[in-house]
């Protein structure tokens, strides 16, 4: 029997502020929340900008984080007792390690957002910039086929010195503003995030009377097993993903595609293939990057929360920053909002080492 | 008790071997030592391994414990629809170290990518997938070192009837203990049973 998974809260902070409001109108307004990084120097990596979320920092003696984090768990009115938490970071606040002494892991960000939300006990799910939806999966099997009756679901990571150099030194960051899918793109921006989704059964759904906004209808992860960090650029192990998510869904029941999108030649072009093995008929796609940046393991709970807002609207949000379509997007991308054929949405999420993952989201009553 | 079992075992700590089910024991210089070393032994297969030199420690260390494990098992080659989940309660605190010490003392003007690659803790994990061509899933996952709930997430795992096996790698920074796994019900004596609360890292 078929044990539908409920998402039952969400909220977000982003380049745009706190709230997810505030993003979900930045999308459909195409409007990027990029500025100049001031948070430190930035001249020796060719690149400045960031989508840093505004008139924001922590106060003496915080990490960058903990005041977000707890803004989130403060929205949290319905999430219920027995939701299992979920973590999901990549590298953690690693840019505090001046003192050696210190560790700051994704690990200690996990311990950290325990106490913040205060769990006992829970998972750390650490999959590169696949790493939320990856959470997003394995809490959604857990709870479909009845292991658990509910997750919380969090994701963070932040523009750091530390990520910003890495980025910089495998020459992925873009000068400009990001553009996926054009034709001219020239790299990633980078972008603050965190965020939360509840999940929950049925039975969970009614026995707290929870409010319903979407259903996670499929998943799938897989890995190309090809490079640490380059895509196989066929998509073949994304497009199997892909497959696995639709489950027994045909191309024509996917309304949208919200891809990865990083604005980089080569992811971007590893899901153009992908996505036209999968739907040769074509398929709408977008992708946030081009509003929030890449928010590394902020980026699938994005989308999802995205994909939320495109079923909830009946319309698209558009590309930003796209000019000219990469060949082989011109079907798929589009710089205006279109209107949504049907209620099921993809999200797609490709990290380091070849992790794809890949959430199906539908409206509540698909 | 879990409803999957250890096929395969192997401990890499330091510079040394161990398949205790086939009484492997093996010490050597280094990991690209111990990695000839554990290629030569008969019940190994063949690997070809152009990428072993470019992977950090905790990746060589993961790789080694990986084949010695999956060979223990008698699963060689592992199929394809095998995930790899590295485990741990450290990230990758040393690796972060490297790449940061690095970055600083050359002025923060620039970082070295392969160093930054190794910072996330998912690393091992889909580096082990790279070496073994193992598609399903790969990530790192901490749990507090509570076993009950890596024992949750490899059941869990196991709910998608198209996966065959799992490759546990369970790292504490020294040591890399790899549990090739299958579904069956466990046995008292099962080497995964030897996990105490607070196990899986430092």
């Amino acid at each position: 029997m078929k044990n539908d998974v409920y998402i039952t809260a969400a909220e977000l902070v982003t380049g745009y502020g706190f709230g997810m409001a505030s993003c979900m109108d930045g999308l459909f307004a195409g409007k990027h929340a990029f500025r100049t990084i001031t948070r430190f120097p930035t001249e020796q990596f060719g690149c400045s900008l960031a989508a840093t979320i505004p008139d924001y920092a922590p106060p003496d003696g915080r990490s960058f984080l903990e005041p977000v984090l707890e803004y989130l768990a403060g929205t949290l009115t319905s999430s219920p007792e027995e939701a299992e938490f979920f973590f999901a970071a990549t590298i953690g606040e690693a840019d505090c390690l001046d003192n050696s002494g210190n560790r700051w892991t994704a690990d200690t960000l996990f311990e950290k957002s325990l106490r913040i939300f205060r769990r006992r006990n829970g998972i750390l799910y650490s999959g590169a910039c696949s790493s939320s939806n990856i959470a997003l999966a394995r809490a959604a099997s857990m709870i479909r086929h009845r292991r658990i009756p509910a997750a919380l679901v969090v994701a963070c990571d932040y523009v750091s010195e530390f990520v910003y150099s890495g980025f910089a030194s495998l020459s992925a960051m873009s000068p400009e503003p990001a553009r996926p899918f054009d034709l001219n793109r020239r790299g990633l921006i980078l972008g603050d995030a965190a965020g939360l989704l509840v999940l929950a059964s049925e039975e969970t759904v009614e026995k707290h009377s929870l409010p319903v906004l979407g259903k996670v209808g499929g998943w799938g992860i897989t890995t190309d097993a090809l490079h640490v960090t380059a895509p196989d650029t066929e998509g073949r192990q994304m497009a199997r993903a892909i497959r696995i998510a639709m489950g027994d869904r045909a191309p024509g029941d996917i309304g949208l595609v919200i891809a990865h999108g990083t604005g980089t030649t080569f992811n971007d072009e590893m899901e153009i293939r992908a996505v036209n093995t999968v739907f040769p008929e074509g398929v709408p796609m977008v992708s946030t990057k081009g509003a929030v940046g890449h928010t590394l393991a902020g980026a699938g709970l994005i989308q999802a929360i995205a994909a939320l807002e495109v079923l909830k609207r009946g319309g698209i949000f558009p590309q930003t920053n796209l000019q000219t379509p990469a060949p082989g997007a011109e079907r798929l991308v589009s710089d205006e909002v279109r209107p949504l054929k049907k209620s099921r949405v993809l999200s797609l999420n490709a990290g380091f080492g070849g992790c794809n993952a890949v959430l199906m989201l539908e409206d509540s009553h698909a | 008790m879990p409803d999957f079992h250890t096929a395969g075992y192997a401990k890499i700590h330091e510079f040394r071997a161990e398949a205790p089910s086939r009484r492997v024991r093996i010490q050597a210089e280094n990991l690209y030592d111990l990695l000839d070393e554990v290629l030569m032994l008969d019940f190994v297969p063949e690997y070809d391994l152009p990428k072993f030199k470019r992977a950090g420690e905790r990746s060589k260390m993961a790789v080694i414990a990986a084949i010695l494990a999956a060979a223990d098992a008698g699963m060689t080659p592992l199929s394809g629809k095998t995930a790899v989940i590295g485990a741990g309660r450290d990230g990758s605190h040393q690796e972060n170290l490297l790449y940061w010490d690095d970055y600083v003392q050359n002025g923060r003007s620039g970082g070295r990518g392969h160093l930054f690659v190794g910072t996330l803790p998912s690393t091992p994990p889909s580096e082990t997938a790279i070496a073994l061509n193992l598609h399903g899933p790969s990530y790192y996952i901490d749990t507090l070192g509570d076993p009950s709930r890596i024992a949750l997430e490899i059941e869990s795992l196991f709910d998608d009837p198209e996966l065959e096996a799992v490759l546990l790698l369970l790292n504490d920074g020294s040591e890399t203990r790899a549990f090739c796994l299958v579904r069956g019900a466990m046995a008292p004596g099962d080497p995964f049973l030897s996990l105490p609360s607070g196990e899986g890292g430092s």
